[in-house]
């Protein structure tokens, strides 16, 4: 099973074009170069992990990643490309309450402004809470403040789907080590992401 | 009477189908882009929402940039054929799978919470192989046809 496995992975790969290539480039700015595996289409079998900034390696059944000095021309020009990394805006509440508290109305300004550079935006609106209280009523706490500013934000004239709100709960303040029933004032907030 | 049961049968089926939802859109293209979608092929533009199973086709000068709601990124460049085969994403955990496909061309990929959610959780194929992306910023291009 196994040999007809690895004939059938090397097929592919002779059947494939030799010019396939795969490029690491060096990531955005505070984010980690990461890594690509290239595995065997058929068995999943790691063949090259690809695993520091500017290399390439083609895309064959033995691929040999190599150190390049600069990223070609035209994947320099293709990256150009890429759409604008999201902006989030966040918006603190008091304890239990929902909606833009008044002393915040300016950045919905700022919403705007972010819409404006990114065509066709969408706008998503995250709602968390601290640890206070139940799992379950956090989850129902974060949905409604996430809802209530989507009310808020239709309103306002702007383009957003009640679909695109989002609770998180107490997901976020969990995984930044809050104990449970720990109040948080950093938490009982929403994001509004644009992107 | 039969055939009335039977268009009122498959109203129901039909109605009871969950609507296909939005796992990013079309943020820029320049020259001729379109989005096939089943037997459907359209103009893509800015704001345009994908859905799980699109294929995104560009011409000799075409280009296009696609933003997904894990915060993935692409960047597709000229005579490419490159299809979103999967794309599942649970928004509260952050979570999911994200598998594409590039038939034909070249991709300019920033990986978002996907890929950071699981090992390989985000995979690319190629004609001659499968690309687990880990977190990271990479280009991979197709030069053979691979129009399968």
């Amino acid at each position: 099973m196994r040999a007809a496995l690895l004939a059938l992975s090397g097929a592919i790969a002779l059947g494939g074009c030799a010019g396939d290539m795969l490029t690491l480039a060096e990531n955005e700015e505070g984010e980690a170069t990461g890594a690509v595996a290239i595995l065997d289409p058929v068995t999943g079998e790691e063949r090259a992990v690809v695993n520091t900034k500017l290399t390439e390696a083609k895309l064959t059944s033995r691929p040999k990643p190599r150190a390049i000095k600069e990223l070609r021309p035209a994947y320099f020009e293709l990256l150009k490309n890429l759409p604008l990394k999201s902006e989030r805006i966040t918006i603190f509440f008091e304890s239990g309450k929902q909606g833009i508290p008044p002393s915040q109305f300016g950045k919905v300004d700022d919403i705007r402004k972010a819409m404006a550079i990114r065509p066709g935006a969408q706008i998503e609106v995250v709602g968390f809470t601290d640890t206070e209280d139940s799992d379950e009523d956090n989850e129902n706490l974060s949905t409604e403040r996430a809802m209530s500013v989507v009310k808020e934000l239709i309103a306002l004239d702007l383009p957003v789907d009640p679909q695109d709100a989002v609770g998180r709960g107490e997901r976020e303040a969990r995984a930044n080590g809050d104990p449970d029933n720990f109040a948080n004032i950093l938490y009982r907030k929403v994001e509004v992401v644009i992107r | 009477m039969r055939s009335f049961a039977m268009v009122t049968a498959l109203t129901v089926a039909l109605l009871a189908q969950p609507a296909m939802a939005e796992i990013g859109r079309i943020k820029s293209t320049v020259g001729p882009v379109s989005i096939q979608r089943g037997t459907t092929t359209v103009p893509a533009q800015p704001g345009y929402k994908l859905e799980p199973g699109d294929t995104v086709v560009t011409g000799k000068t075409g280009r296009v940039g696609i933003a997904f709601l894990d915060d993935t990124r692409f960047a597709i460049g000229p005579d490419s054929k490159i299809k979103m085969t999967t794309y599942v994403y649970d928004r509260p955990r952050q979570s999911g799978t994200f598998l594409t496909e590039v038939k034909r061309g070249s991709l300019g990929v920033v990986s978002g919470k996907i890929a950071k959610s699981g090992k390989d959780a985000m995979k690319v194929r190629t004609p001659t192989s499968m690309l687990g992306v880990r977190g990271t910023k990479f280009v991979v291009e197709v030069k053979g046809e691979g129009d399968s």
